[in-house]
């Protein structure tokens, strides 16, 4: 049994004029919960679509996605995110406070409250993700890459087994992709599996990750 | 009947209705008006049943808004009680149908300009010399309204994944989540227009400056036909109510 498995997807973009539009057709995808795994492909072949069919967001019109066994639908969405953590490519649209403490304990503020363990993570995330001097400034005035760490540190506090990214390194600087390199690298060894979306051949390149390719239709290529 | 109308006569009905439904509050002025803005939406080409069917999920939430707008508004016959709460109120729920009536006409009326092309739309706003800046703001807004909502959408989904469980919460804290929402959303749109003005300039764009085109529309005889019949009738809706100025 896989951790996540999509088993024989079809997806259709418009639903109306299906034969015209049909992005997947019989997709079949097993992903394991501790493996590093890249998906390249064109723009616009569906590499965003195929992410959000996983995260239960989108339905597929045919087939079904497992995780852990179970089928996506039936987990509440607050469920799926204490397993997967996502982040979306633009990591503005994913965070909520003023300031980086408040933002990393905002599910806990709002749901079990903040017991010395989540402060703990909350320490553990602070360094591993490098945002020590950024603790006290507004989110509003961070860097894109401090942002983005900012979101990816939102993640880690629900201590997911999976972490999904979509395109982390459009529109980062050398220095902050080298950056996120590391990052990726930490949060993997920590026994977290990784689903990473790119089509920066170099970046996926200096990575230990297995490389799938999208391709139209649907289809899958090692 | 169904043939391409100047957008100009589009704006002059979407003007016409959605100012009547707007001010006007009496029930069955605005429930004629509902009725006129399904047939003119019809005539100029709109898929009414396809766009009621669409906002299916967003009618439901209304008559929501409707029952519990009339737990707070009392007044007149009460048609539902327990005791001495009155549940439904005959004003509370007149209130509740005309806000609907409003939202169905204002949503139609979307419909009905969107049946013209961005272009032609804009060049009926300029021939009818409204300010270019409204034109050129309208057209914006219609081009990155999908963008937007796509990021609402992804801001919604990004906060239910943060593992909050939400039917756990209290009324209270549930709609403090809520408001948080509006943070990245008012953010991104605000970052979205302040890009989006930034390209403007670079291109040496000038907002207002006069410019010249070889397009140009011309009323044809069914455009001023609709436009007539548009404006009578609302004459005849209003005069039933406000009486003798005709
Ligand atoms: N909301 C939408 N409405 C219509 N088409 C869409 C929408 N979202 C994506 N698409 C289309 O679906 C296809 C796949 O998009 P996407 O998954 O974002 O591709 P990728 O992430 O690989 O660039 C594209 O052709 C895109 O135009
Ligand atoms: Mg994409």
């Amino acid at each position: 049994m896989a951790f996540i498995e999509l088993k024989g997807i079809d997806y259709h973009i418009n639903k109306k004029n299906k034969k015209l539009n049909m992005l997947f057709e019989n997709l079949n995808l097993a992903i394991e919960g501790n493996e590093f795994i890249t998906i390249v492909g064109a723009n616009g072949i569906g590499k965003t679509t195929l992410s959000k069919l996983i995260i239960g967001v989108l339905k597929p019109d045919k087939g079904q996605v497992l995780l852990e066994n179970i089928n996506i639908e039936d987990y509440k969405r607050y469920e799926i995110g204490r397993k997967i953590g996502y982040l979306f490519q633009n990591p503005e649209i994913q965070l909520f406070n003023a300031k980086i403490y408040e933002e990393l304990m905002f599910a806990y503020e709002f749901g079990e409250g903040i017991s010395d363990e989540v402060r703990k993570r909350y320490d553990t995330v602070i360094k591993d993700l490098s945002l020590e001097k950024a603790v006290n400034t507004p989110i509003k005035q961070l860097s894109q890459g401090e942002k983005q760490r900012v979101a990816i540190g939102t993640i880690l506090m629900n201590n997911p087994k999976f972490i999904i990214l979509d395109e982390p390194t459009v529109g980062l600087n050398q220095e902050l992709i080298d950056d996120l390199r590391v990052i990726l690298l930490k949060i993997y060894h920590k026994g977290i599996g990784v689903l990473l979306i790119s089509h920066d051949n170099e970046f996926v390149k200096s990575l230990p990750t297995k490389v799938l390719t999208l391709s139209k239709g649907g289809r899958i290529s090692v | 009947m169904f043939r391409d109308y100047d957008p100009r006569v589009k704006i002059l009905i979407v003007m016409i209705l959605t100012g009547v439904v707007v001010f006007d509050n009496n029930l069955v002025t605005q429930g004629l008006i509902v009725f006129l803005t399904f047939i003119l939406a019809f005539i100029v080409g709109v898929n009414v049943i396809n766009t009621l069917y669409k906002m299916r999920r967003f009618l439901t939430l209304l008559f929501s808004i409707i029952i519990i707008q009339s737990l707070f508004v009392q007044g007149g016959h009460r048609y539902l009680y327990i005791g001495a709460i009155t549940l439904i109120s005959e004003k509370g729920i007149t209130l509740g149908i005309a806000y609907v009536f409003r939202v169905i006409v204002i949503i139609m009326s979307g419909a009905i300009i969107s049946t013209s092309s961005m272009r032609n739309t804009m060049q009926g706003m300029v021939q009818l010399k409204l300010p270019y800046e409204l034109a050129l703001m309208t057209s914006i807004g219609v081009r990155f309204l999908p963008i937007l909502m796509g990021e609402v959408r992804n801001t919604h989904v990004s906060m239910e994944l943060r593992g909050i469980d939400v039917n756990e919460l209290h009324i209270k804290r549930r709609l403090e989540l809520i408001g948080r929402l509006f943070v990245p959303i008012v953010y991104s749109t605000l970052y979205r227009a302040k890009s989006l003005s930034e390209s403007i300039d670079m291109r040496g764009y000038i907002i207002g400056e006069k410019r010249s085109s070889y397009y140009h529309l011309t009323l044809r005889k069914h455009d001023i036909a609709l436009g007539v019949i548009v404006i009578i009738v609302a004459l005849v809706i209003l005069n039933r109510n406000y009486g003798g100025f005709i």
